[in-house]
């Protein structure tokens, strides 16, 4: 499904590539964590995935296709087929969680019948039936990742990028966030998450790719985050 | 699809709106005062354009003629002259008469009366337009039968210089403020999309389209800038009103007329109205355009 050929990222500002000669493959349907220390590369790897942004030299292939070379009606498809979740949840706060969720539908012209079938079963599904007309500042912080989960995988998407998604939960609320990515996955969506939470890395039992300084250093298939360090 | 979006948008463009309405309403009334004053300006420059023109197409032509011209076919030359609005003619006695009602010296004029009179016969010529009487009275003064011709050529001058002074000055002023007002309104909607920045990100990685995040804002930009210029525009045409009223009855001078014909207030109220309006929706897409580029 995505396939990382030599990939570097080095930014304007200098200094060090913050990713450098990564070779990867991901097979659809995997559940993987990318594991290191701060600044090894795990975010700048969810950015060239997700195409935000551009490797500055190798080769990203998602479905076959060169994500450096896409036009501009591609790249909206690009990112319509993927769910991002981040750290900070990136909530519109002036807007209520069922419109939240329903701006990821209403992007691709989705009728308003689907809409309104769709967001209040995917909001139960992760646990938020009820608070369709709360603000996300109403919320918990694990509510509103809930929130922020129900929004990526509200469109179906092939794959999930979840960047720290448990960092401002506390160790309980995180759990159930990861058990919800996995109840995500076995529906078959390939999910990715960029984590620090070893504990959480070593009970999943899941894929585990360990960067450091932008390279990779090790993935095991059933690895654990404290086996990696 | 399209139907979906165009809904979408018109429901953002107006959730937006209600729920920003304090800054939309500090950026509808930049606007109204920007345009208000812009539009106060150019009522100002037509209205001392007109009365420019008022003092010009008073002004006459008088044109002295030879002993033993032909004066039908003088006048029907006059006539046929393109600009003319009224062509008088005043025979050497009409002419002394005037002269001595104007002096009061009844002695005087009956030693001037009969043959003895000094005075040419004369064409008083009005021009339809202004500026069209150095031109005609040069076209005149070709003639057969014209001695010579006299109107005032230095008054002229003097109020073409001082039209010429006032157009460039009107047009200078209501240049710079109708940049003005573009910068003003730029930099309120500029502020109402940095506070919304976030919001255009986040749906640049939804995967929104350029389109789909502009089309909102830019409905809002087009309600703020219509909202505005209207609110001027009232203002503007309800003091202009009262001002014109005052006018009409009681000018002081008679170049001193206010400019009442309908298609030159309507060009001056549609067009704030368009310029207001555009103002707006074009600060606000000018405005999105550096947070679209994710």
């Amino acid at each position: 499904m995505i396939d990382l050929v030599s990939v570097s990222k080095v930014y304007k500002t200098g200094g060090s590539p913050a990713v450098s000669d990564v070779n990867l493959h991901v097979e659809r349907g995997e559940f993987i964590f990318l594991v290191g220390p701060s600044g090894a590369g795990k975010t700048t790897l969810i950015k060239l995935i997700s195409r935000e942004e551009l490797p500055s030299s190798g080769r990203i292939l998602f479905l076959g296709h060169d994500t450096s070379a896409y036009k501009p009606q591609e790249l909206l498809r690009h990112r319509r087929r993927m769910g991002l979740v981040f750290q900070d949840f990136r909530l519109l706060k002036s807007k209520t969680i069922y419109e939240n969720v329903a701006l990821a539908l209403e992007v691709t012209g989705r009728p308003p019948q689907e809409i309104k079938a769709k967001v209040p079963a995917i909001l139960a599904r992760v646990g938020l039936a009820g608070k369709e007309e709360a603000f996300p500042n109403e919320l918990s912080g694990g509510e509103q990742q809930r929130a922020g989960i129900a929004r990526a995988i509200v469109r179906d998407p092939l794959l999930i990028l979840a960047d720290e998604p448990t960092g401002n939960v506390d160790r309980e609320t995180a759990w159930g966030l990861m058990e919800l990515f996995e109840d995500i996955n076995r529906g078959g969506t390939t999910v990715i998450i960029a984590t620090h939470a070893w504990d959480l890395v070593d009970r999943m039992k899941k894929r585990v790719i360990t960067l450091d300084k932008g390279r990779v250093i090790r993935d095991e298939l059933q690895g654990s985050y404290s086996h990696a360090h | 699809m399209l139907i979906n979006y165009i809904k979408y948008c018109f429901r953002q463009a107006v959730i937006s709106l209600s729920r920003n309405r304090w800054l939309a309403l500090v950026s509808a009334g930049m606007i109204a005062v920007s345009l208000a004053i812009l539009g106060g300006f150019l009522l100002a420059a037509v209205n001392s354009n007109q009365a420019m023109q008022n003092i010009q197409s008073n002004l006459e032509i008088v044109i002295f003629l030879k002993d033993g011209a032909d004066i039908s076919n003088l006048e029907k030359k006059i006539n046929q002259l393109e600009g003319i609005a009224g062509c008088t003619f005043v025979d050497k006695h009409c002419g002394l008469q005037e002269f001595g009602r104007s002096l009061g010296d009844e002695a005087l004029m009956a030693e001037l009366a009969g043959e003895n009179n000094p005075l040419p016969d004369i064409f008083r010529v009005r021009a339809r337009e202004g500026e069209l009487v150095p031109v005609l009275a040069g076209q005149i003064e070709q003639l057969p039968g014209v001695e010579s011709v006299d109107y005032g050529k230095e008054l002229v001058q003097t109020i073409t210089g001082i039209s010429s002074w006032l157009y460039w000055i009107s047009v200078s002023i209501s240049s710079l403020l109708a940049v003005g007002a573009i910068f003003l309104v730029g930099t309120t909607i500029r502020l109402s999309v940095l506070i919304r920045h976030e919001e255009i990100g986040i749906m640049k990685q939804l995967g929104a389209s350029d389109w789909f995040i502009r089309l909102p804002f830019l409905l809002e930009g087009f309600t703020i800038g219509w909202t505005g210029t209207l609110a001027a525009i009232i203002a503007l045409g309800l003091v202009y009103y009262q001002f014109a009223a005052l006018l009409l009855r009681k000018s002081p001078l008679f170049f001193l007329q206010p400019v009442t014909a309908p298609g030159i207030l309507a060009s001056i109220f549609g067009g704030l109205l368009l310029l207001g309006t555009a103002m707006g929706g074009l600060g606000s897409v000018f405005s999105i355009r550096r947070f679209l580029k994710v």
